[in-house]
């Protein structure tokens, strides 16, 4: 696989924003750990330093120290059943230490169970160990539709948390900035969402391995400058690639969509497996999952409500295959790779039903496999190579 | 009578009323069952047995027991419809997953806020969304209606609070309190009410020498676990759904009077702003326990999340703790062997 030269641009990006984190108390600024999918836009105008437990565990992950962190978690008495970033996080809490020297130590934190129910067992639990305020937002799950009351509550909550933020960093909010932050943060996912699109070339210019290393950005830094001149540089990139004829993976063959977090210690190991078959994962569920705001600048709040209602998982299995189906078309692909992880319940249940789903409405094969997205312990490598392959031998026939 | 609601066969009261009622399963204790009760729906809480086949094809390993156990019940025995609430994630997409493979009339996810005080405005419209969703299948459910239906759970829910009263003066088995909790969250609330009245005048709480313990966790899905425990030990309070979890009584007889009585509800699904243990220790000292038995279901989060706490703190007090974690399928001479041990510990 050809890497991208903007690859060491977002290193740079990346380190310099784990950089900020570790002298943010000494410049006096006010640490918060938000999850995923906070809408961090409300954030950004009071300048405080944000961090991602969650990115930070894949990146222990890809290390390859997750299991040992998981480890230190388990023998505080948390079951090896649960999530592993949170057993990662927890671990390098305990142990103060990471491949990039453990997260500082959190002023406040702010959390939205879009993503999970997880987020909130975990963040109340780094709220007792830090004994900082825990902000959280609280976004019910979309059905069939959003409904007028959840996006009430939803609002509410988010003004709820200026106020907590205005007395946490004792300035005022200032309107002006939110809505350049929300401005900065639509052109993010713009730029971001035309990232992605790139995969839709034959042959593609990226692999779903690229999009999960560039995401840090469009998660950790979304609503900032960098991050949009960070995207502006990579999709010149892509463009040159697409002009040049250059393909991630060479005499691409095979087109498939990938669903779930990635394996983050076998990145390495699979792509090349995939890479050996001609096989291109072209586009993921996962990264997608960034590419679908429209917020609206003219009504901020109540805008920034119904995206974070929508975040991917947050929504029903119904309403998850319409966007999985809509992929399938719009990148044209041959079959699907559904990681079943074990660290993650809302996105890996329902999978085998989804599996079917698909395979009835497009016609294309899924393969699911099974494994974790940072306990390296659960990964049966061989066992995922026969899989593997085994599909991808009867798609290139 | 005493032996009327203790040996009740619920699965032929269920066959009886399935000639003349609607039945919806439903799985949780924050399920507006007031509100089915008025539409004149019977709402059954499902528990499901350990013989797992056609769930496999649903739900991967990974899953939690009481998920798959209640998923194949309703691929192999469907009800008339079925009410999920939003509590954990896994019940989330079981909700789906349910929808996509079990063949009824309705199915329905009632998407309760996290934090239910800050979210009370919003639980009440959700309720009055729930309550129109039931009224196209039922018919209207006018609000007087409403109001008789809760007073009926109300006075149930009283006779379920002396029940525990009783228990406190005397050892009443805990395999008999979980077969009238189980029978309440089966039968037509009125019904069940009239056993109770007259198990209540029956019932003689006994001295019992063994130790006394405090039951934590979920469900109770199989009664075999509490038999054990109660051969080495004497349970005297439980803090579990299918037990005092379900005895709070809704003050208002209003849509606004259910969402507030879950604001009395502890479950480590919501937004817990106090860990529970500070509230077990109170326990432990109120029922003089002394010990407390943590029953958990393998790859429950919620629970298993809350777990760490729960054990430091009784730790840092001096009470001891057994965790007991329930696999698919029961493991009974492994459960025997750890709470022999413990009550034996605990008897010094």
């Amino acid at each position: 696989m050809k890497k991208l030269n903007t690859y060491e641009n977002l290193k740079k990006l990346i380190g310099s924003h784990y950089m900020q984190g570790k002298t943010a108390h000494f410049f006096n600024q006010k640490v918060g750990w938000v999850s995923s999918g906070a809408p961090v836009e409300l954030l950004r105008p009071f300048d405080v330093i944000t961090l991602y437990p969650e990115n930070h565990a894949s990146i222990c992950g890809a290390a390859k120290q997750g299991s040992e962190f998981c480890e230190v978690a388990e023998a505080e008495g948390f079951s090896r059943d649960l999530c592993s970033y949170f057993r990662c996080d927890r671990g390098s809490t305990l142990l103060g230490t990471s491949p990039i020297g453990g997260l500082p130590r959190p002023d406040f934190l702010f959390g939205c169970n879009n993503i999970c129910g997880t987020i909130l067992k975990w963040y109340e639990i780094a709220s007792r160990h830090y004994d900082v305020p825990f902000l959280f937002v609280d976004t019910p799950f979309v059905h069939t539709a959003i409904t007028d009351h959840a996006v009430e509550y939803v609002t509410a909550q988010l003004q709820q948390a200026v106020e907590s933020l205005e007395s946490l960093t004792g300035r005022e909010f200032d309107e002006q900035k939110f809505v350049r932050t929300l401005e900065l943060s639509k052109k993010c996912v713009e730029l971001w969402t035309r990232t992605l699109e790139f995969g839709a070339y034959k042959p593609s210019p990226l692999t779903c391995f690229d999009a999960f290393t560039q995401m840090a950005a469009i998660v950790s830094l979304r609503g900032t400058q960098e991050a949009v001149t960070h995207y502006m540089t990579l999709n010149q990139e892509l463009e040159s690639r697409v002009q040049k004829g250059i393909a991630a993976v060479e005499n691409e063959n095979i087109r498939l969509l990938w669903d779930n977090i990635p394996v983050w210690y076998a990145m390495r190991g699979l792509s090349e497996l995939f890479e050996k078959y001609h096989a291109c994962l072209v586009a993921d569920t996962y990264t997608n999952a960034w590419a679908s705001a429209a917020l609206d600048t003219g009504n901020p709040m109540e805008s920034l409500a119904r995206n974070y209602l929508e975040i991917y998982l947050n929504i029903s299995m119904d309403l998850m295959l319409e966007r999985i189906v809509a992929l399938i078309h719009r990148f044209d692909v041959d079959g699907m790779v559904m990681h079943s992880n074990r660290s993650c319940k809302p996105y890996s249940l329902g999978q085998y039903d989804l599996a079917r789903c698909i395979k009835e409405e497009t016609g294309i094969p899924v393969v699911i496999i099974e494994a974790d997205m940072v306990d390296s312990r659960v990964y049966a490598e061989e066992q995922m190579r026969t899989r593997i392959e085994a599909f991808l031998e009867s798609l290139g026939e | 009578m005493k032996a009327a609601l203790s040996t009740l066969d619920l699965q032929n009261y269920l066959g009886q009323k399935k000639k003349i009622m609607k039945i919806f399963a439903h799985f949780c204790s924050f399920t507006p069952e007031e509100i089915l009760h008025a539409a004149g729906i019977l709402p059954v809480r499902i528990f499901g047995s350990h013989v797992i086949e056609k769930a496999s094809a649903h739900l991967q390993s990974y899953c939690c027991s009481y998920a798959k156990r209640v998923l194949e019940e309703g691929l192999t025995r469907p009800l008339d419809g079925s009410v999920f609430v939003h509590s954990c994630d896994t019940m989330q997409r079981l909700s789906d997953i349910w929808g996509y493979s079990v063949k009824e009339e309705f199915h329905e996810t009632l998407v309760l806020p996290v934090v239910i005080g800050a979210g009370i405005e919003y639980l009440t419209k959700e309720l009055d969304r729930f309550r129109k969703r039931v009224e196209v299948f039922s018919g209207e459910i006018s609000d007087n209606t409403l109001k008789e239906s809760i007073s009926i759970y109300n006075e149930n829910r009283k006779l379920l609070q002396k029940l525990y009263e009783r228990r406190k003066k005397g050892h009443i088995s805990a395999v008999v309190v979980d077969k009238v909790m189980k029978a309440t969250m089966t039968m037509l609330k009125q019904e069940h009410t009239a056993l109770l009245e007259e198990f209540l005048e029956e019932v003689d709480p006994r001295e019992y020498s063994h130790p006394r313990l405090i039951l934590l966790g979920s469900v109770t899905v199989d009664p075999y676990v509490l038999e054990i425990i109660e051969e080495y030990g004497q349970i005297s309070y439980d803090d579990l759904c299918t037990g005092s979890r379900y005895l709070p009584l809704v003050e208002e007889l209003s849509l606004r009077g259910i969402a507030q009585r879950y604001q009395s509800m502890w479950c480590p699904c919501r937004a817990v702003s106090v860990p529970r243990g500070p509230h077990i220790l109170d326990k432990i000292k109120e029922y003089e326990a002394d010990g407390v038995v943590l029953l958990l279901h393998k790859f429950c989060e919620p629970h298993l999340f809350e777990a760490v706490s729960i054990k430091n703190t009784l730790r840092e007090n001096g009470y001891p703790c057994l965790q007991l974690e329930l696999e698919d399928q029961p493991s009974p001479e492994q459960i025997r062997t750890r709470v022999q041990a413990f009550c034996e510990m605990l008897e010094g």
